[in-house]
């Protein structure tokens, strides 16, 4: 018994075994502040990232390695990756969900999301509590046919 | 028990898990701190020199895991998040971080 091999398998067993089960409970968690109207983008995100926590930790290891060990600039490029990979990939993600979110917005479905008129809202609620464990496989198909990156 | 009662009053468990590991292997630690006792006039040199090698490159690595998985949780508690990312990026770019203090000071 040796401490490397304790952290490593403390690391294992968070990264894959616990994140990925706890996905299933921001799923719920999201799904209930959506039937209340209460913001819940964070936790579907989080169901998400608990998905590809190893996948996550694999691009941060090829954020800093894209320099050798003992290059002085080695964290200053691994941050500069980082704003490129936020700027040229997640950001043109988060564009093309925005023009999803207009259409959405301009056909007037979202205004049937407030208070007072809140059936589209009740409705896909109902649906996603009914469907929650489809959509964990969706999410686990997605994180699964994503390791080859965004082409 | 010291871990579950962290958790119990709402305070982060991991800091008392990973000292349960380290207490548990504390016999493998010191077989792996012999090792590399080359029992030289240089042992002390040599053992810090591997203890540095040992932190940053096997060790660090490791916390970088343990930082991606604090930071997803903090950001679906609305917590701050940015200083895991940024702290896990520096857990594996630790020996770069070094020689950049090392040019700097030679500079």
């Amino acid at each position: 018994m040796n401490f490397t091999s304790g952290l490593l398998n403390l690391t294992n067993w968070l990264g894959n075994v616990i994140m990925p089960t706890m996905a299933g409970l921001f799923a719920a968690a999201a799904i209930y502040r959506f039937s209340k109207g209460q913001p819940c983008s964070n936790l579907g995100q989080a169901a998400l990232a608990s998905l590809m926590c190893s996948g996550l930790l694999r691009v941060m290891e090829s954020f800093s390695n894209q320099a050798a060990w003992n290059n002085p600039d080695r964290y200053w490029i691994s941050v500069l990756t980082l704003v490129n990979w936020v700027g040229n990939v997640l950001l043109p993600l988060y564009g093309a969900g925005q023009v999803v979110l207009a259409v959405a917005h301009f056909t007037g479905l979202l205004e049937r999301m407030t208070i007072g008129e809140a059936w589209v809202r009740n409705l896909i609620s109902a649906m996603c509590c009914f469907g929650l464990s489809g959509l964990l496989r969706l999410g686990e198909f997605w994180v699964q046919h994503g390791t080859a990156g965004v082409r | 028990m010291k871990a579950a009662l962290d958790a119990a009053e709402g305070h982060s468990p991991l800091a008392s898990i990973i000292a349960g590991i380290f207490l548990l292997s504390v016999s493998g630690t010191v077989q792996l701190m012999q090792s590399w006792n080359s029992g030289s006039e240089f042992a002390t040199t040599d053992m810090l020199t591997s203890a540095w090698n040992f932190l940053a490159g096997t060790i660090l690595p490791e916390a970088a895991g343990l930082a991606i998985v604090g930071a997803i949780l903090n950001y679906a508690r609305h917590r701050p998040f940015m200083p895991l990312v940024g702290s896990g990026l520096a857990f594996l770019s630790v020996s770069g971080i070094w020689k950049l203090i090392q040019a700097m000071a030679g500079g």
